[in-house]
């Protein structure tokens, strides 16, 4: 056929007008239209449960309610050995479960419901790019560049570990290996804690906490260890001395929960003593605005004006002893002229926030820096704390009282050989401490044993020392001196990289553990966390790998250590909690439970156990030891030309901060474009003293210390005490995490930890600094 | 243009935010973007590319130390009752006002993502998806089946979890009752809030929690000199926060982002 | 080598000539074409543009070469329903600038849009209370309409003319050229003002919030005025251009006075409009939510100098120069006050489009700036290169100019 070009015309209009009556243009519009809604994933669906837990990102152990739902996308993660085993002994339905939700559980009576955001984050730890999914060895010489890995099984990873320990232990030295935990609470830790010591090391040392001054205080003054709390909820006037109440210090969701109840309830008074408007501080009733350093000052400013004008509790002071010895102190030294220039707070508003406290009642005095990280020293705790004795707080309703123990079935003794009892003779490598002995860790001490070459083999489990302790990067290249390094962890952090052998560790959604007394609620409670799912099928109990070792090692460790698997030792523990008949679990008093494995099952299904403390009142001595507190300040408060700024961490809710977790990507929304601007860590400081540097918002300016520079940017903020920069912990990762690593920079580098000549621990959460434009 | 209509409905739902209680921890966020599925960019410190349906604004009173405050102000989607402005002015009704329950929604695989609703919001709720939506490797496993991530190019805000509230009531349903109990449908940031600071409710229900609480004397509301009628109401007894809610005129303007 | 395809009787330059010149700006256009496709396929991150700036340098641009195109329906009006006869040297120029100005338009907002696969959804499922559905409707059935106004032109190309289809079809169309520019009228004047009602119906943004004209939002009849007023003006600007380019003159000076003459008096009109709707904004919307007109203008970007530029600059001095005959009548004052007043209506499509999203309305909140990216720069800027194409092909091939052969004799 022969086609000209009017039939080619007609051909194509005649076309085009008949495919316009066909379903294909049509249908091809359509089809573009339902091929976006595939732009975005469809999350599978499947029908949802729930189960209760504990949170154990932070101290604050609250109850969590997960959503699980079915997982259609079928893939291996139940195959793990953990899961096996985990099915058969609850019976559930062996399907696929993904975890979608982590919510307060609102039985639970830490929280009641209410959630933080890193706990309502937690499932992007489960599921985060950064875990380590199998036992890590490490191909390339320590301390060479990046750390390159092998994976090896758990069988080669133990065989190694076993090897060299038992290596150590033939030739003697035992107790050269160092363990580091991030604390001491629960029954893992105390595992791991025994294990070493039938292993014959003394040397299971904590990362640095508030808690360590307080240890050694209230041996001191009340005879006994703690764990200190406070009975907030019932306490009408709170006075606080720098402690992040609603920031993170202590349980944060709890202390958030009581905060709630004082808005409704309007009849009590939170005063917050620090230098800087923290959120805290905004929320009290009262903020003021101490100079750093100076906030024992006040507190003994404060008792000055209740002793002299005879405000004080007389029976309980009768309680007391060294009352005398402590009032000529305050007498001669502390009169409130005198501590508002120290203070910087003016004389009147002492006396009359010291009248306040004196009659309220109940009142308390809370002892705190942030979060309960960083320390301060001694005479600064006793100073504080002795407010609560005047006021006749000591254990009484609405004051301080000291958590009771958990009840849980004692240790059996200790089996040591002679090997483990020579090793756990020897001194241990942090000391023991200052002009005082006591036993708290000092692992600021560690950075100076570990280049010694005291150290043969370090295990690090879950704890991160070589980004969390001061002087971070001087620590660091301690441990490359180190000869053997073990890491146990879930995720990948700087310190694992720093090891020989990474053991992946499972979440604590992964792993069947007990979570002891939230720190400083007045009652005791125990609840479990649960072995929900197994992202990580390879990742084992803690508790597990190291009844695996010492049944390996045998010997004093094998027999001190007898349980078949953790779950075993937890079930015994609880037993004991069952035959003291104390407390309540849910709403039942466990007096009147029938047997232990009512107990038992009642905290696998996620309730809490807990007790209310017994109050009673409680005395102290002001001045043990014939040392009354006697405020030093700490050389780098003191004013210098070179370095005519102090530098203060402060921490924040959303930066996960030395917790066995860092910051979660959820998290990383919430953290303030004022705080971190893409890689730039922003330094709060008041805007008068950035005026005279010439520094404007946003403007990028280095840090100088004595310990060394921070690049970063400034942030004028008005509520900044002026000529003081305050920095955020928690940031300057160099970790694997793509939503962390290289963000900002990590403030422990440059923390300059000041010993307390009385108990040699350190002191740390500031030092001098000078800010330079850029 | 017309409001509106009237339906005889017995639910409205409304949310209370006292802002005294507030402590700014941002768990109400994290809820928030866990239970309706938000990605996670590598960097979220561009705030104006930011997806948080709720996002707590950090504001100060703007006087000098040491008689500075902070303050937070939590932000959800205003679910505007009146006329609500993202509502009327889509152009392929995309936005859903229910006049049953006064729930605004987005249907997202309806947008075209003009992001005249985003103009249109006064209270910044309304926000776009820049990028494809990408969850790291294994981490699509978190996502919640009752919610559908939203493809890039679309329009997305606060649905007041109205999923939630399906789910509240096919298990009334199944329970044999019609009406739902006070609490018995809340949503993710209420569930969280540590504080207890975020009050969620049938406000036509009088026996409710939230029905008592906007009667409060210091109850506001954000703008409301611009009669979008929120159906989210702040308490706050500092008046300098209650000044932050709304613009005056010959008020000195001190207060502000913090 | 291209004589037979251009019109008789008029001189053009040699075809090297021509199709360097063309291949600069097909370059431009290229470029803007890859920046198109890379937005397409990476999506709108490609912007500046972010929750707080929904809108930016796409819709400016989209409303500003709307406005700037009502010349098109304009011109049209005046020449077919009032039968101005001057203006029939301009009409057909004006319907490619129109043509040019609307094309673009709809190719920015494809861009523009989230979700360009489901940019039929504004037929199929209009929300009838939008504004934007209105603007959605009125603009593309308007550019079918500037189609339809501009294919009979292209049929009387010398060769295309030569087919009898063509001839008659051509011959047809002139016939309801008034029927179209009746109609082209009445959807421009909706859907100018449905642009303005865009924004005067956002209630929650002060900045822009104009309503109660009874029903309407009054920024619906601001926009009409505007564009009616200075779409004329940029017809006139870019003749006056191409009459500079080609060296020739096009149109009788005496058709671009008629033009600048009616331009001028809506101009004042509008001018006086505009005042008065500033005056109401500042001394009743604003003070009745509590906002101040000093409020509304913050640091350079968005400062108290762009109301001064966009209504005095760019308003009130091109108004006095076009309704003052001896200034319209030197060409350099004519350029100056056409150039003024397209600036100006750009600049208010501008402050109204960004300025509006710019303003906090919470009072807590703060000012933002917002600057387009390079991308946003290259695809808006590419309407320039696409209208040098467009025009440098109509003009050589097609007779847009009825009187260029009178005007310029053949040289002996």
């Amino acid at each position: 056929m022969k086609l000209d070009r009017r039939g080619f015309l007609k051909f194509a209009v005649g076309g085009a007008i008949g495919t316009l009556a066909t379903p294909i243009p049509w249908d091809l519009i359509d089809e573009s239209a339902k091929f976006t809604d595939l732009w975005a994933p469809e999350p599978a669906k499947g029908p949802s449960s729930f189960v209760h837990s504990t949170c154990r990102l932070c101290p604050g152990g609250c109850g969590i309610t997960l959503r699980l739902v079915e997982d259609k996308s079928g893939r291996d993660e139940w195959r793990g050995w953990h899961h096996k085993e985990f099915i058969q002994r609850r019976r559930l339905p062996a399907v696929p479960l993904r975890a979608v939700k982590i919510a307060g559980n609102p039985d639970h009576p830490v929280n009641r419901g209410g959630i933080c955001p890193l706990g309502a984050a937690g499932l992007q730890l489960l599921y985060g790019t950064n875990r380590v999914t199998t036992p890590l060895k490490r191909t390339n010489p320590r301390g060479e560049g990046e750390a390159a890995w092998e994976k090896i099984t758990w069988d080669e990873a133990l065989n190694i570990v076993n090897g060299k320990l038992r290596e150590i232990r033939e030739a003697g030295n035992p107790h050269t290996v160092a363990c580091i935990l991030d604390n001491k609470k629960g029954l893992t830790a105390e595992l791991i804690d025994r294990f070493f010591r039938a292993y014959g090391s003394p040397n299971v040392i904590t990362m640095p906490s508030q808690e360590d001054v307080e240890t050694v205080g209230l041996s001191l003054m009340q005879g006994t260890g703690g764990p200190l709390a406070y009975d907030l909820e019932n306490s009408k006037y709170v006075l606080s001395f720098g402690a992040a109440l609603l920031e993170g210090w202590g349980a944060p969701v709890h202390n958030m929960m009581v905060f709630g109840k004082w808005q409704e309830a309007n009849e009590h008074t939170l005063v917050q003593i620090e230098p800087n408007c923290s959120i805290t501080a905004s929320k009290a009733d009262k903020w003021l605005a101490v100079k750093p350093g100076a906030e024992a000052a006040l507190a003994l400013g404060m008792a000055n004006v209740i002793v002299t004008e005879g405000l004080y509790d007389r029976s309980g002071i009768a309680r007391c002893q060294g009352f005398e010895g402590f009032k000529a102190l305050l007498e001669s030294e502390y009169n409130p002229r005198k501590v508002s220039e120290i203070t910087g707070i003016p004389a009147a508003v002492i006396a009359t926030t010291a009248r306040a406290f004196a009659v309220t009642k109940p009142a308390v005095a809370v002892y705190g820096r942030g979060q309960g990280v960083m320390s301060g020293n001694l005479a600064e705790f006793m100073s504080i704390y002795s407010l609560n004795a005047l006021v006749g707080s000591i254990g009484a309703r609405g004051g301080v009282v000291m958590q009771r123990e958990v009840p849980f079935k004692a240790w059996p003794a200790l089996a040591t050989d002679a090997v483990a009892l020579q090793g756990l003779s020897q001194p241990r490598i942090d000391g023991e401490g200052g002009e005082i002995k006591h036993g708290v860790s000092m692992a600021h001490n560690l950075t100076a044993a570990l280049k010694s070459g005291a150290v043969n083999a370090l295990v690090v489990h879950e704890a991160n020392p070589c980004y969390a302790l001061p002087r971070a990067r001087k620590f660091e290249e301690a441990v490359a001196k180190v000869p053997f390094v073990l890491a146990l962890t879930s995720c990948m952090n700087e310190t694992a990289r720093s090891a020989d052998i990474v053991l992946p560790v499972a979440s604590y959604l992964e792993r069947l553990e007990d979570v002891t007394s939230a720190a400083r609620v007045p009652y005791a409670s125990m609840s479990l966390t649960r072995p929900v799912l197994a992202n990580v099928p390879e990742a084992r109990h803690p508790g597990d790998v190291f009844l695996t070792l010492a049944r390996a090692m045998g010997g004093s460790v094998g027999s001190s250590l007898p349980w078949d698997n953790f779950e075993a030792l937890l079930k015994e523990k609880v037993g004991g909690i069952f035959a003291s008949r104390r407390g309540r679990i849910g709403d039942q008093e466990v007096a009147m439970l029938g047997s232990s494995d009512e107990l038992w099952e009642g905290l696998n299904a996620g309730k809490c156990w807990y007790e209310e403390p017994i109050f009673g009142g409680g005395g102290l001595t002001f001045n043990p030891q014939g040392r009354t507190p006697r405020l030093e300040p700490v050389s780098w408060m003191k004013a210098s030309r070179e370095y005519p700024m102090l530098l203060v961490a402060y921490e924040n809710i959303n930066i996960a901060n030395r917790r066995a977790v860092d910051t979660l990507p959820y998290l990383t929304k919430n953290i303030d474009n004022t705080v971190l601007q893409k890689h730039d860590l922003l330094v709060r400081v008041n805007p008068e003293t950035a005026g005279r540097l010439r520094l404007v918002e946003g403007d990028a300016a280095t840090v100088q210390c004595p310990s060394g520079r921070l690049s970063v940017r400034v942030h004028m903020d008005v509520g900044m005490m002026p000529d003081v920069i305050g920095i955020p912990l928690g940031l300057g990762h160099s970790n694997d995490d793509p939503f962390l690593t290289g963000k900002g920079v990590n403030a422990y580098e440059v923390l300059e930890p000041e010993l307390d000549p009385v108990t040699g621990l350190a002191v740390w959460w500031g030092t001098r600094a000078k800010l330079i434009k850029v | 243009m017309s409001e509106h209509q009237e339906v005889a409905s017995k639910e409205k739902y409304g949310m209370v935010i006292d802002l005294d209680k507030c402590t700014g921890c941002g768990a109400c966020t994290v809820a928030c973007l866990s239970e309706n599925n938000h990605y996670v960019r590598e960097d979220e410190s561009d705030k104006l590319h930011s997806v948080t349906w709720m996002k707590v604004y950090k504001v100060t009173n703007g006087e000098p130390f040491p008689n500075t405050k902070v303050a937070f102000i939590p932000r959800p989607c205003m679910h505007c009752d009146h006329h609500t402005p993202c509502v009327s002015v889509c152009p392929v009704m995309a936005t859903d006002y229910n006049p049953l329950t006064g729930i605004v929604s987005q249907i997202y695989t309806r947008c075209i993502g003009c992001r005249y609703c985003v103009g249109a919001c006064p209270y910044h709720a309304r926000y776009f998806n820049w990028w494809d939506p990408v969850w790291p490797e294994g981490m699509h496993k978190l996502l919640n089946p009752d919610m559908s991530p939203r493809m890039r190019g679309v329009a997305e805000k606060c649905s007041f979890c109205n999923h939630r509230l399906q789910k509240a009531k096919d298990k009334a349903y199944v329970e044999g009752r019609k009406e739902l109990k006070d609490g018995e449908y809340v949503t993710a940031c209420a569930e969280a809030c540590p504080t207890r600071a975020i009050t969620f409710g049938n406000m036509k229900d009088p026996e409710s929690a939230i029905a008592k609480l906007i009667k409060s004397p210091g109850a506001f509301r954000l703008l409301e000199k611009l009669g979008t009628q929120p159906k989210v109401y702040y308490l706050s007894n500092e008046s300098w926060i209650r000044e932050l809610g709304d613009n005056a005129l010959g008020r000195k303007k001190r207060g502000g982002l913090a | 080598m291209d004589r037979a395809w251009i019109p008789e009787g008029v001189q053009r330059c040699s075809a090297g000539a021509f199709y360097s010149w063309m291949a600069l700006w097909l370059f431009v256009l290229g470029a803007a074409v890859t920046t198109a496709l890379l937005i397409l396929w990476k999506g709108l991150n490609q912007t500046n543009m972010n929750d707080y700036f929904g809108f930016g340098a796409w819709i400016t641009a989209d409303l500003g070469v709307i406005a700037l195109g009502a010349g098109a329906f304009f011109s049209g009006f005046l020449t077919y329903v009032v039968r101005i006869k001057e203006l029939k040297a301009l009409i057909n120029f004006a319907v490619i600038i129109g043509f040019i100005c609307y094309s673009s338009a709809l190719l920015i907002l494809i861009l523009d849009i989230g979700q360009p696969l489901r940019c039929w959804f504004g037929y199929w499922f209009p929300n009838i209370h939008s504004m934007l559905t209105e603007v959605i409707f009125c603009i593309t059935l308007y550019f079918t309409v500037l189609t339809i106004e501009y294919v009979p032109l292209i049929l009387e190309n010398r060769k295309i003319y030569a087919n009898p289809v063509a001839h008659t079809l051509s011959h047809n169309f002139h016939e309801a050229m008034a029927i179209f520019a009746a109609i082209g009228t009445f959807l421009s004047f909706f859907h100018q003002g449905s642009l303005g009602g865009m924004y005067g119906v956002m209630y929650a943004r002060p900045f822009a919030f104009r309503e109660g004209f009874f029903v309407w939002p009054w920024t619906f009849f601001l926009f009409i005025f505007s564009a009616i007023s200075t779409g004329p003006t940029f017809t006139i600007l870019i003749t006056m251009i191409l009459q500079k380019v080609t060296k020739k003159r096009l149109v009788p000076r005496e058709s671009l006075s008629v033009l600048a003459k009616i331009a001028g008096c809506l101009l004042c009109g509008y001018v006086i409009v505009k005042i008065a709707d500033t005056y109401y904004w500042a001394t009743h919307i604003l003070p009745a939510r509590g906002l101040t007109f000093a409020q509304q203008y913050h640091g350079y970007q968005y400062g108290m100098w762009l109301p001064y530029v966009e209504i005095g600059l760019c308003g009130v001095i091109p108004a006095i120069i076009l309704i003052t005959r001896r200034l319209r009548e030197n060409d350099k004052w004519l350029v100056l006050a056409c150039a003024l007043a397209s600036f100006g209506v750009v600049l208010n499509r501008f402050i109204f489009t960004v300025q509006t999203l710019a303003m906090p309305v919470l009072p807590f909140d703060k000012w933002y700036i917002y600057f387009p990216s390079w991308q946003e720069w290259v695809t808006s800027m590419a309407v320039i290169a696409y209208g040098a194409v467009i025009i440098s092909l109509s003009y050589r091939y097609l007779p847009v100019f009825p009187y260029e052969r009178d005007l310029n004799p053949p040289a002996r």
